[in-house]
């Protein structure tokens, strides 16, 4: 299947030389990147989802760059776009895991949240330098990189003009036009779903979300329709066969706190299916692991032997495969990781580093592979997360480390490992589209370094600002004492000094208006608490070991609900003190199993079980318009040179995602204020026009017939004009 | 998701001057006396075999070719025979395969109909004899007019690779019989190491592993029959369909029955559940007290597995429809083309119509009258009818099916489940519904199941006649003998399986349906009438293995063996698969994919299927000669398990018992790998 890389055409070869790595060229990106990041902050804080931001970047790049003294800009577009994608992908890995220091009783700070992003996201880039000749240039025609793909063929329209940029063109329109329905104007809902009549638990459902279309026509109809089959076992199988025969039971069945009777179906899902879904992305990555390690070693050995052929031969390879230097790269990554150990901020043993190493490249790899094969935006990043936590747990479990501490030192892997994958499936799409359109990866990759370096602070700053916002202080009525040895290991935060406060203004007072100090943050357990007194994190005077209120942070309460980071630290707590649901998840491991002995790829599967069947259910409804269109315009089903509705398709992913950062970014001006209102214009809109489209049920219909539509339009996009 | 099956030109090819090996013009012994009895033999064996397999793992393995093998080795010792001769006892003998595999894809259903049903009350040896003669008989007379058209003038067009093979077997002559000594070989091996294993209990018959019902992932089941039989389907099948089956079971035993355990269904449920389902109280209280994975897999995943074998049948059926119709189509369109009487040519003489006309009206008739069979006289009249027109229908189809794709991969279960949901619809539609004609429906389905598989393998065993020169009348009267013959043993074996391995405990109770016979096709029928005829199914569980099925469809596998792998116990798909995986194996060590069908693997493989089954059926023979208080089975038994007593003090018993099976795979996989000259080969 794979073809030949020799027979490959990029859209600028390798022997023309043209502007790449301009200034202009990085200082868009650089800047594009800084605002996506914030703004992906605030998504992911609060829905827990994120944006891919290249395809959008790569827009304005084309649009702000012009090309000069007759010279191609492709280059220096795909260069804004690669520098810029980084921030949105390190905005996501963060939000994912660092806020869940907060649950595990850390306080979230500035710096230690700016240094993780940096190294993992560090890290992340210089891992997929020494696997892009395999997974990029090796794999083309079996990898499709979707939204690599999408952002290839917009920046090859862009230059051309013509048909193919009208196609893009429409593309963007309807993506953005149905996206702004939804996103701004809450017309059509987010996710339309239905019960099924008869067949209790079941649940069918979709997202409105027209770059999943997108994204599914791109992949093809094999792999959504494989991915659409996980999440049905998950929704019309699992689902319904826990509720039915859980229906009985008076007790809540571990890990749900209310009996299976009293629970909707999302409910289950949420509770035990997820579990299941993470066991089967674990093994599923397992395997894909396993069949690519020898393809891995055999191009890692070619690349060392490049490097042994001595600097001499570097001058003699094409523009378009160079890499980043073998030699810088080592350096690189022991350097981070000797940083990693030696900065006390982290709390990390030499073990731990290692790990870092180890998991972060075996896991790039899975994570290269699942964006390639799904597309960024169905990339179970938290899935992977949680497979890293679970190895990482394990392996402390057999060194007999547990406590709080230990937990901590997990998350900190955890988080450079998860931020570090998810900067390798975004640098992965980015080496896709430098392939597609003839870029040179080392100036690429030097890109996306400093992409990294300008992105992380506002994402540290964005995570702390939006946390510190929201988080209250509850004073309280009765203080308590605290161990000395939890004081010991808690750290220094700054709180409201209520020690000037009436006793019977407590309840009152605006915390704000109070003066600072200096207070311990310390995580009580239930068991050293006075009786009705919850569980929770408190302010801790250090002296005098008194409690003096109980800190509400912003981020898990309220808006910012970040439930990836609940999740892990669900995950680590679970681990450490053998409450995890091994059941579950190994149950998921045999899914993983059964799947694999069908001679299919288990893992584009278990990403279906992992993911909600509304999410995946757009990309098969693409999958499924891509079946249709090869078969009435007489294509080859599935191949990766489509240039019609791909077009199409590229244009509804940019589009939408466009429309998804600016309502992320217009939630973000509003986000350090807690009280949300919509601008009155739309307000009217969304209230009367599209409102009354939409009355109770009918929006389920009118979801459905939007996306239908869109459907319907992308199969009409799909024809070829000339014919 | 295609088929596999080329695109046949629908244009008739030109009666090409077809010169056969043996002209027609010369005439040697054909249809001798030692031909019939031989063929007979082989027909009587591999019939028993077949009904052995197909009720265990739902699966058959193609005898043509085997016969033939064996056939010119055996007849040698018998005067010289003539290749015509040889084409006779593998014609005669193919006929038990196809017959034995359509009876017992069906006629065990009656066990499983509903209860007010009384199906239970026509599985008697008679019934099932009778069945299995008509419905036999009537696919070689289908078959006669067809000839003409799908054998002779289609010649170019429809390649039937099995008929093929066996005419290319029939030419090499002595150097395919020397291959005869791979599959005596088999037959040999399979034959002492089961007789050791089950008849004499030296070893033990099954290897299991599983966790507790407190562990991690709990109640979950790894079993392993360490059984020739399945190590030589297995191998005969491959990796991928051996992968695909135990896909099925994985998902039963490792994904499904932990899941139950885990939800902590009350006791009271589950036993609730077992106990409509017909389980004594002495079982289910065994069952609870260690609440075993067996407990599970009786109350749900059973059920489930019944629901997911329904919808892969009619997926497959949904799925075979096209070819199913441009199938008639084609054969109706060439039988319109062969214009002209039959010249008076020896290789141009088939049964004369008037026959085959009078004949398989007289045979329905019959049937209709018989009082043995349930019904009033009016619904027989229908049941007559419908076996009629069903019957001309898929014999048509399946003998078309046949030339284009092979025999291995005939859809009879989707012809015989259009078939019963044609019959039931017919019912319904004349006031017919209810428990009290579900046995009917099913012997009309029995009849054309069994019909359209003999004609499958009529066809080929024609073809080959065609290709080597034969006499039709006298392969159709051979194939009337086979039939007649082989019968009278499956209905022995079906019923002899039955009674033999019945819990004795409870009085009136199966062998089939239980824990070694669990015949997954059967239950797909049974399925099926009662839910069109009474709908009076449990729905819940069944809808979740419609859904399963669904799904593995979804992802572009065929879903029927991933079916029967959910419904089978994990212990006879687990070593089907290792099988397969031997398969794998032997084409790494050889360096070269893909056997042929009469490479030496292949042989070996069906030598130990041959050798194992009926070594097993031999076992239900002595369990049925009673001696004192016990039968010759058990006594046999009770040698063995002393000794293994004895050997489990010192070893594991699971991993002393392992070394037998291990060393069987290293034979045949040495066997595999021996560089011989493929007599296949050789240019015909």
């Amino acid at each position: 299947m794979s073809e030949p890389s020799t027979d490959f055409k990029p859209a600028v070869a390798a022997d023309e030389i043209q502007p790449e790595l301009t200034f202009r060229a990085i200082l868009l990106g650089a800047v594009l990147g800084i605002i996506f990041g914030a703004a992906s902050t605030y998504l992911a804080l609060r829905v827990g989802l994120s944006t891919s931001a290249s395809v959008p970047i790569a827009v304005i790049a084309i649009w702000a760059l012009k090309a000069r003294h007759g010279k191609r800009a492709i280059l220096e577009h795909n260069i804004a776009q690669t520098t810029g994608s980084a921030g949105e992908s390190v905005a996501a890995a963060v939000v994912f895991t660092v806020p869940a220091l907060i649950f595990l009783g850390f306080p979230m700070q500035v710096g230690l949240t700016t240094l993780i992003a940096l190294t993992g996201g560090l890290l992340g880039v210089l891992m997929m330098v020494p696997l892009r000749r395999y997974l990029i240039v090796k794999e083309h025609g079996v990898l499709r990189y979707p939204e690599g793909k999408a952002c290839a063929e917009i920046l090859r329209a862009g230059e051309r003009g013509g048909t193919s940029a009208k196609k893009v063109f429409t593309g963007f329109a309807i993506g953005a036009l149905f996206k702004s329905l939804q996103a701004i104007f809450g017309g059509a809902k987010a996710t339309i779903a239905t019960a099924i009549p008869g067949f209790r638990g079941a649940q069918a459902g979709m997202d409105v979300a027209p770059e999943l279309v997108g994204v599914g026509y791109i992949i093809g109809y094999r792999t959504s329709v494989m991915m659409m089959a996980g999440s049905a076992l998950a929704s019309f199988i699992l689902v319904p066969t826990i509720m039915m025969i859980g229906e009985h039971m008076a007790t809540p069945l571990a890990p749900g706190t209310q009996p299976l009777g009293e629970m909707t179906a999302d409910d289950v899902w949420f509770t035990y299916v997820k579990q299941i879904g993470a066991g089967a992305v674990a093994t599923g990555g397992f395997f894909a692991l396993l069949r690519a390690l020898p393809a891995i070693a055999s191009s890692m050995r070619a690349s060392i032997g490049a490097l042994k052929g001595g600097g001499a031969s570097a001058a003699g390879t094409a523009r378009t495969d160079r890499d980043t230097p073998i030699g810088v790269l080592v350096v690189g990554a022991l350097a981070l990781v000797g940083i990693v150990w030696a900065v006390p901020a982290f709390h990390m043993n030499l073990l731990g580093a290692v790990l870092i190493l180890v998991l972060g490249f075996l896991f790039s790899v899975v994570s290269s592979r699942i964006t390639g094969e799904v597309g960024s935006t169905s990339s179970p990043l938290s899935g992977m997360t949680i497979a890293v936590l679970m190895t990482t747990c394990g392996l402390f479990l057999l060194a007999g480390w547990e406590g709080p501490s230990y937990a901590r030192l997990a998350l900190m892997i955890g988080a450079v490992v998860c931020i570090a994958i998810s900067n390798a499936g975004t640098c992965s799409q980015d080496l896709k589209t430098g392939y597609l359109v003839g870029a040179t990866p080392v100036r690429q990759q030097g890109a996306l370094l400093i992409g990294v370096v300008t992105s992380v602070l506002v994402v540290g700053w964005t995570a702390y600002g939006l946390n510190a916002a929201e988080t209250k202080h509850v004073p309280l009525a009765q203080s308590f004492s605290v161990s000395a040895e939890s004081i010991e290991r808690a750290q220094s935060v700054q709180g409201p000094d209520f020690s000037g406060v009436a006793a019977d203004q407590l309840a009152t007072v605006n915390e704000k208006s109070l003066p600072r100090r200096e207070y311990k943050f310390v995580r009580v357990p239930q068991a050293s608490l006075p009786a009705g007194v919850a569980s929770g994190n408190f302010l801790v005077d250090e002296h005098s070991r008194a409690a003096v209120a109980r800190r509400e942070d912003g981020i898990g309460s309220g808006r910012l609900r970040a439930p990836q980071a609940t999740l892990m630290a669900t995950v680590i707590d679970g681990l450490l003190t053998h409450q995890l649901p091994w059941n579950l998840i190994l149950i998921g491991v045999a899914i993983a199993m059964f799947v694999e002995l069908l001679g299919i790829n288990s893992l584009t599967f278990a990403v279906g079980v992992y993911l909600p069947l509304a999410s995946t259910m757009p990309v098969f409804l693409g999958g499924l318009v891509r079946k249709f269109a090869d078969w009435k315009y007489g294509r080859k089903s599935d191949a990766e040179e489509e240039p019609e509705g791909t077009l199409y398709g590229a244009g509804l992913i940019a589009g939408a995602s466009m429309l998804g950062i600016a309502a992320a970014m217009m939630g973000f001006v509003k986000g350090f204020d807690s009280k949300t209102s919509l601008h009155p214009t739309i307000a009217f809109l969304k209230d009367t026009a599209i409102g009354a489209l939409s009355p109770g049920r009918l929006a389920d219909a009118w979801g459905l017939v939007v996306m239908l539509f869109i459907g319907w339009l992308l199969f009409r996009g799909a024809r070829d004009p000339a014919k | 998701m295609g088929h596999q099956a080329s695109e046949p030109s629908s244009e008739p090819a030109k009666p090409v001057a077809h010169q056969p090996f043996i002209p027609a013009e010369q005439n040697i012994p054909e249809f001798t006396l030692k031909a019939i009895i031989f063929g007979s033999i082989f027909g009587i064996l591999f019939g028993a075999s077949t009904v052995y397999l197909a009720l265990k793992a739902g699966l058959t393995v193609s005898a043509s070719i085997p016969i033939a093998v064996l056939s010119i080795s055996v007849l040698r010792y018998f005067g010289r025979p003539t290749i015509l001769e040889n084409n006779i006892v593998q014609t005669i003998g193919s006929a038990g395969e196809s017959v034995a595999a359509g009876v017992a894809f069906t006629i065990p259903a009656l066990l499983f109909l509903s209860t007010g049903s009384h199906g239970e009350d026509y599985f008697n040896y008679v019934q099932i004899m009778t069945l299995a003669a008509t419905g036999g008989i009537l696919g070689v007379l289908f078959m006669v007019p067809l000839r003409r058209s799908l054998i002779v003038a289609e010649h170019g067009n429809l390649p039937y690779p099995e008929g093929t093979a066996c005419a290319d077997v029939l030419i090499a002559g002595e150097r395919g019989g020397r291959m005869a000594g791979l599959v005596f070989g088999g037959v040999a091996l399979a034959a002492v190491y089961k007789a050791l294993n089950s008849i004499f209990s030296f070893w033990k018959e099954a290897v299991t592993f599983k966790t507790s019902a407190a562990a991690k992932l709990p109640n979950a089941v790894v079993t392993t029959e360490i059984s020739p039989e399945y190590l030589g389907v297995g191998y005969i099948l491959g990796p991928k369909i051996g992968g695909i089956m135990v896909s099925g079971s994985v998902l039963a035993w490792i994904v499904l029955i932990p899941l139950l355990t885990v939800l902590a269904i009350p006791d009271a449920t589950i036993d609730g559940q077992l106990a409509s389902l017909g389980f004594l109280q002495a079982k289910i209280d065994g069952w609870r007290a260690t609440n075993d994975p067996e407990r599970y897999y009786r109350a749900y995943v059973r059920l489930i597995g019944a629901g997911a074998v329904t919808m892969a049948g009619i997926i497959t059926l949904i799925r075979t429809m096209p070819t199913i119709v441009k199938s008639l189509k084609g054969s109706l369109s060439s039988a319109k083309n062969v214009g002209g009487p039959a010249g008076g040519l020896r290789t141009e003489r088939d049964i004369p119509m008037p026959f085959v006309i009078i004949g398989s009206l007289a045979l329905v008739g019959v049937i209709a009258m018989l009082p043995i069979l349930p019904g009033t006289f009016g619904g027989k009249l229908v049941m007559a009818g419908l076996m009629l027109v069903f019957g001309f229908l898929f014999v048509t189809v399946s003998s078309r099916i046949v030339g284009l794709i092979g025999a291995s991969s005939n859809p009879i279960s989707a012809m015989t489940i259009a078939t019963l949901l044609g019959t039931c619809a017919v019912f319904l539609a004349m006031g017919m519904g209810g428990d009290a004609n579900q046995p009917i429906a099913l012997c009309v389905g029995a009849i054309v199941c069994i019909a359209a598989a003999n004609a499958g393998a009529t066809s080929q065993d024609l073809k080959t006649g065609y290709l080597v020169g034969a006499t039709p009348i006298r392969q159709q009267m051979g194939l009337i003998i086979g039939v007649l013959v082989s019968t009278f043993v499956i209905g022995l074996t079906v019923k002899g399986l039955d009674t033999a391995f019945a819990d004795p405990l409870v009085p009136g109770s199966h062998g089939i349906g239980g824990p070694k016979f669990p015949a997954p096709q059967a239950t797909l029928m049974a399925t099926i009438i009662k839910g069109v005829l009474s709908q009076n199914l449990d729905w819940s569980f069944l809808l979740i293995g419609a859904g399963l099925s669904l799904t593995v469809f979804l992802c572009g596998v065929s879903p029927l063996a991933w079916a029967v792998g959910v419904y089978l116990p994990i212990g006879t798909t687990f070593p089907i698969f290792i099988g397969g995986a031997m398969r794998m194996l032997c084409d790494k060590l050889r360096g070269q994919k893909e056997e042929s069908e009469i490479s030496p693997g292949m042989l070996f493989a069906t030598g130990l299927v041959a050798g194992g089954t009926l070594t097993g059926v031999f076992s239900a023979g002595l369990k049925a000669i009673p001696t004192g208080d016990s039968d010759v089975l058990t006594k046999c038994q009770h040698i063995g398990e002393k000794l293994q007593e004895q050997i489990g003090k010192s070893i594991d018993l699971d991993l002393y018992s392992l070394i037998f099976y291990v060393l069987m795979g290293f034979l045949l996989v040495k066997v595999a790998i021996k560089k011989t000259s493929d007599p296949a080969k050789n240019p015909a």
